[in-house]
């Protein structure tokens, strides 16, 4: 790939943005000094890309599937993951939270944007933006409706601000309504906004 | 208790954070923390703490 015509290419989210001159310019010069070759570089572009919130749903319909890699996933998920070839191997701790009929979890972090890059990607906008960063802690009811779920009457909000060294992901409920079908297709009811706790997965909507 | 982790603070400064310090998970009920929070009292938050940003409190226990 040709990738000195940066002003061409918008793939890879390459913008004309001063900052993105800046980075480029940096990168330049460090290929330019050997301290990192441009291979390296890309490869890294790609293993940051590799990583999407289809290794986290994959985790969850496991778990669904199967009650003992659910006990693994929440105790150890560091393991759990290196079992479906996911490599967690962060110096960070990875906690899974549990959604259950009584308790559901929303994560946050409030100082930055730490999240589990490794399970989900790279975090989208708005989770790094100041209105979530702020309203998740003050308002998480109100910042789930805007998203469009509401937790039934009854059932307590627990808010997780990743402000250190953990990092957290939401293990929801299984949707009613999706007995007997397979983990492939359950995972793709698990989207990124679920397993951060802002919404929940659904049964797919039978046509005809 | 998450576990024992460099100290952030040092590693700030590019230094290795050595010894570790232990992080927590500590909990609030939103009631004690907003006047005016919207949902029931039973609504939780955590936050992670690291050992030095906390103070004795009074009368706790230990």
């Amino acid at each position: 790939m040709n990738d000195h015509h940066p002003h061409e290419d918008t793939s890879r989210g390459r913008t004309t943005s001063p900052y993105a001159a800046r980075i480029r310019a940096i990168e330049t010069l460090l290929i330019e000094k050997g301290v990192l070759t441009e291979p390296e570089v890309q490869d890294r572009i790609s293993y940051m890309e590799s990583r999407s919130p289809a290794n986290g749903a994959r985790l969850v319909a496991r778990a669904w599937a199967d009650p003992d890699f659910k006990e693994l996933l929440l105790s150890d998920a560091k393991n759990a993951a290196l079992e479906l070839g996911i490599d967690l191997s962060h110096p960070a701790e990875f906690l899974v939270v549990e959604n259950t009929p009584g308790v559901h979890n929303l994560i946050v972090c409030t100082l930055c944007s730490c999240y589990p890059r490794a399970l989900l990607g790279r975090p989208p906008d708005w989770y790094k933006s100041f209105n979530y960063r702020s309203r998740a802690v003050r308002e998480p009811r109100s910042v789930m409706r805007e998203f469009g779920f509401e937790p039934p009457e009854g059932v307590e909000v627990v808010v997780h601000d990743s402000t250190a060294d953990a990092r957290y992901m939401v293990l929801p409920m299984h949707p009613p309504g999706t007995v007997g079908m397979a983990e492939r297709e359950l995972a793709r009811l698990v989207t990124r906004d679920c397993l951060v706790g802002v919404n929940v997965p659904r049964a797919p909507v039978q046509s005809g | 208790m998450l576990g024992e982790f460099p100290n952030p603070e040092d590693l700030a400064y590019g230094l290795s954070g050595l010894p570790e310090r232990p992080l927590y998970k500590v909990g609030f009920r939103q009631v004690d923390l907003w006047e005016d929070y919207e949902g029931p009292a039973d609504d939780r938050l955590y936050a992670d703490v690291y050992e030095q940003w906390l103070e004795p409190g009074e009368g706790g226990t230990t």
